[in-house]
């Protein structure tokens, strides 16, 4: 699974930190998603997608294979 | 996790753990503590058939070995079994310098108490099904 | 973690002074570098979670929960192994307490090495 994370948060114009603090979770967690090596929950999918105001599939990306 | 792992590592242990109680030498006149461990070993071996058995009838159903879920319940369970098991040493430790129980029988109480921790605890989470977020 | 390094710290050390042991001799000197080691790790730790509250981070999230749990998971499973080695050498141990103490600390010493392998390896 590919994200956006990193991408988005740059539009937002958004630290790591900042984006931790949202969707209260560590700063490690989204270091770990930025760099794929991490699959969230549901939950923290929706809470991230819900920061940029977008829908799940438009953040994460779902690669079939 | 392979799909005959979870038996095989079983029935190993139970294994591994009838070969401990057997070759006790008679330290300690306990009885009750040998009926425990027969016991308990019993219930190990008997699980390990289960487990084999679920996984067989599963793959005949053409259902998954393992899922999301069954990973996590068997993470959860061997994880707290692990904390528990730390502090269940360190009352061992306490119990060996303060009575006249023998060395075989406090190595083979700390290994069946973490085995006997990690079935209860599995058990525990499969039937309730408890929640692992936070 | 860190409750159970005390609370051996305590254990280890009242039995250490009941039995009047040598803490710089041999097993004994290793097993005790090996507590302040862990010790001054888990220290470290808990000042380093306590600095991520006060700047409004959760001390506990759902990848640090999924890395203790999977982490414990492999600890779990080494650590039944260590003690069958340990019950297989126990006639080399100087004393029962530097045998249990020893293997306690091994255990921990695993749940270390495996977290570091987890947090590496995650969705490997």
């Amino acid at each position: 699974m590919v994200n956006r994370i990193k991408e988005l948060r740059a539009k937002f114009n958004l630290t790591q930190n900042d984006l931790a603090l949202k969707v209260n979770v560590r700063r490690e967690t989204i270091v770990f998603l930025e760099k794929g090596k991490y699959n969230p929950s549901l939950k923290l999918a929706y809470d991230i997608a819900k920061v940029f105001d977008l829908t799940i599939e438009e953040v994460f990306i779902f690669d079939e294979e | 996790m392979k799909t005959i792992f979870w038996p095989v590592f079983i029935l190993t242990w139970s294994l591994v753990l009838s070969g401990l109680w057997i070759i006790q030498p008679n330290e300690a006149p306990a009885s009750l503590l040998e009926f425990i461990f027969v016991g308990i070993i019993v219930v190990f071996f008997a699980l390990g058939v289960y487990f084999g058995y679920n996984r067989f009838r599963n793959k005949q159903q053409g259902f998954p070995e393992d899922d999301e879920m069954s990973k996590k319940i068997t993470q959860k369970a061997a994880a707290l079994s692990f904390y528990i098991g730390v502090f269940l040493w360190v009352i061992l430790i306490y119990i060996q310098s303060h009575t006249t129980i023998g060395l075989n029988w406090i190595l083979a109480s700390g290994m069946i108490g973490m085995a006997l921790t990690f079935i209860i605890s599995w058990s525990i989470l499969s039937i309730g099904r408890i929640k692992f977020e936070q | 973690m860190i409750t159970s390094i005390i609370i051996m710290m305590i254990v280890l050390g009242y039995i250490a002074y009941q039995k009047g042991v040598d803490l710089f001799n041999g097993l004994n000197l290793v097993i005790f570098l090996l507590i302040i080691i862990f010790g001054v790790i888990a220290l470290i730790g808990s000042i380093r979670k306590e600095n991520e509250a006060k700047k409004g981070f959760p001390a506990e999230d759902e990848l640090s929960t999924q890395i203790k749990y999977k982490s414990g998971y492999y600890a779990y499973m080494a650590s039944m192994y260590l003690w069958l080695f340990i019950f297989l050498l126990k006639d080399s141990f100087p004393n029962t307490e530097s045998m249990i103490g020893g293997g306690i600390l091994l255990s921990a010493l695993i749940f270390y090495i495996s977290r570091i392998i987890v947090k590496r390896g995650l969705n490997g």
